[in-house]
């Protein structure tokens, strides 16, 4: 009995509770300055049909926003955003300053060599006519 | 090596067995999309949102070695503007010499996305259609094939040769517009193979016509110097209007016809009444020329931003023209009417579009 209150217990000194495979996700940083890098409509590369590199969409991380250079978007005005998720966003809400309900817009977070893209869909004229915006952050 | 050499032989036999078993032939022999006006005459257009019926006729040419004959269900595709729906709207029948009751009108129903064609390489029947044939010879691409197939399976013997008629039984759209219809027979067990002799499209010669309906005639027959995408928009979508100086390279008819360096002129009209000008002459009215191979010219624009027009305003058409560097030179609607029609009401009648979704 006493031996095997010892094994036990030598047991549990070698235990190891730590899981040395477990990554602990990190929260997704949306915050910065992204530009435009590719613009289709219906499917179809537009983005050297118009100049489209001065627009900018200034997230920061005190949780407000603002357009530089407007061009159309789900907003317009500067407002507030939020995220649905940090560790696993895949909704961005913005919230004009004074307006009652945000525009909700689902996004792709994807890191493309080493860097992330946000792409957004977007309709802001036709419903018919289907935008994608990729945003890079301008570093 | 061996093993290579006995593939390819057995691909070969397999083949062979299939040519030897089933030479056949599906042909269209005719077509009709002429409607009946008030006094019982022939005419190519409807009003907008009216009834419209079209015809397809045609006959098969069994020839197999197969005992069995060949077990098939007849494959159907209209090419029609993507504005009449016809997927939701037309009901599409066939009479067949196979049938009990040859005067008997038998179902055919759209073939669900998921049932690929034998040889389409994974795409849909839409799909091999659009990349085979695109939109026939209409100019703008706003147009869709809608497939479908008869609701029997057939088993026809060799030696049988039936006939069949298809009958459209649609509605027109709501948008004014001429367009080109297409019509594409095949059958399931061929399933869109490489030849022709299972498969045969015919375009109609007539340009339909679609009246009293919304909109300025959006005209899928005729290359005409203007030409905007997309065909629906409002003043926050990105819209391309492109200028096509190769519709009539002749100087007395395209005054812009010499020149490479052309720009866009004109002035938005919102709904209250206001008017605002585009930019003058510059970098952001220049047009660019597509490619070298032809001499279209391109801008896109963003409606709102290039005529500066207030967020707070609605903008409900545009009216544009294109020019020279100094603005002497124009090519307007009145060119082009001039081109297309013969003549022109004066001479300064601007192209128009208007604001609008579907």
């Amino acid at each position: 009995m006493l031996f095997m209150v010892l094994l036990l217990m030598s047991c549990s000194q070698f235990s190891d509770d730590s899981k040395p495979y477990d990554v602990t996700e990190v929260a997704k940083n949306v915050s910065g300055v992204w530009k435009l890098k590719s613009v289709t409509r219906n499917d179809i590369d537009i983005t050297s049909d118009m100049d489209f590199s001065k627009f900018e969409l200034h997230i920061t991380n005190d949780g407000r926003y603002h357009i530089e250079n407007y061009l159309p978007f789900v907003v317009e005005k500067d407002g507030k955003w939020t995220t649905d998720d940090p560790l696993y966003p895949f909704q961005l809400s913005f919230l004009e300053d004074g307006a009652v309900s945000s525009v909700d817009v689902n996004f792709n977070f994807p890191v493309v060599n080493g860097q992330r893209s946000l792409l957004i869909t977007l309709s802001p004229g036709c419903a018919s006519n289907k935008y994608t915006y990729t945003l890079e952050r301008n570093e | 090596m061996k093993k290579i050499i006995r593939h390819a032989t057995t691909v070969v036999v397999l083949m062979a067995i299939v040519i030897l078993t089933v030479i056949g032939c599906v042909f269209i022999d005719g077509y009709s999309i002429a409607q009946l006006d008030a006094n019982g005459r022939e005419v190519y257009y409807a009003k907008a949102g009216s009834p419209v019926s079209f015809s397809v006729q045609g006959h098969i040419e069994c020839r197999t070695t197969d005992n069995e004959g060949i077990t098939t269900k007849f494959v159907f595709a209209m090419l029609a503007p993507k504005d009449w729906d016809l997927s939701h709207q037309a009901v599409v029948t066939y009479k067949c010499d196979l049938a009990d009751d040859r005067n008997e009108e038998l179902s055919m129903s759209i073939i669900p996305e998921s049932q690929l064609p034998k040889w389409g390489e994974g795409r849909t029947w839409t799909q091999c259609l659009l990349s085979e044939y695109g939109v026939g010879p209409n100019v703008l691409d706003d147009m869709e094939w809608v497939v479908f197939q008869t609701d029997r399976t057939w088993n026809i013997r060799n030696n049988q040769d039936p006939t069949y008629q298809i009958f459209v039984r649609t509605k027109a759209g709501k948008r004014n517009l001429k367009c080109k219809l297409g019509f594409f027979v095949n059958h399931t067990d061929d399933g869109f193979s490489s030849g022709t002799d299972h498969k045969k499209v015919i375009f109609a010669n007539e340009c339909f016509e679609v009246l009293d309906g919304k909109g300025m005639i959006i005209d899928f027959c005729n290359r005409h110097f203007n030409r905007v995408s997309p065909l629906t928009a409002l003043q926050d979508d990105y819209v391309t209007i492109s200028y096509l100086a190769d519709v009539d390279p002749s100087v007395e008819n395209n005054p812009l016809a010499q020149t490479d360096d052309i720009y866009l002129q004109g002035q938005a009209v919102t709904i209250d009444g206001r008017i605002y000008h585009s930019p003058l002459q510059g970098p952001q009215t220049q047009m660019r020329r597509q490619d070298s191979q032809n001499r279209t010219f391109n801008l896109t624009i963003w409606p709102a931003g290039f005529f500066n027009v207030p967020s707070d305003e609605i903008i409900d058409h545009i009216d544009y023209y294109f020019t020279n560097a100094d603005g002497t030179v124009i090519v307007n609607q009145s060119t082009d009417d001039k081109v297309q029609l013969g003549e022109s009401e004066g001479t300064d009648k601007q192209f128009n579009l208007k604001l609008e979704c579907e």
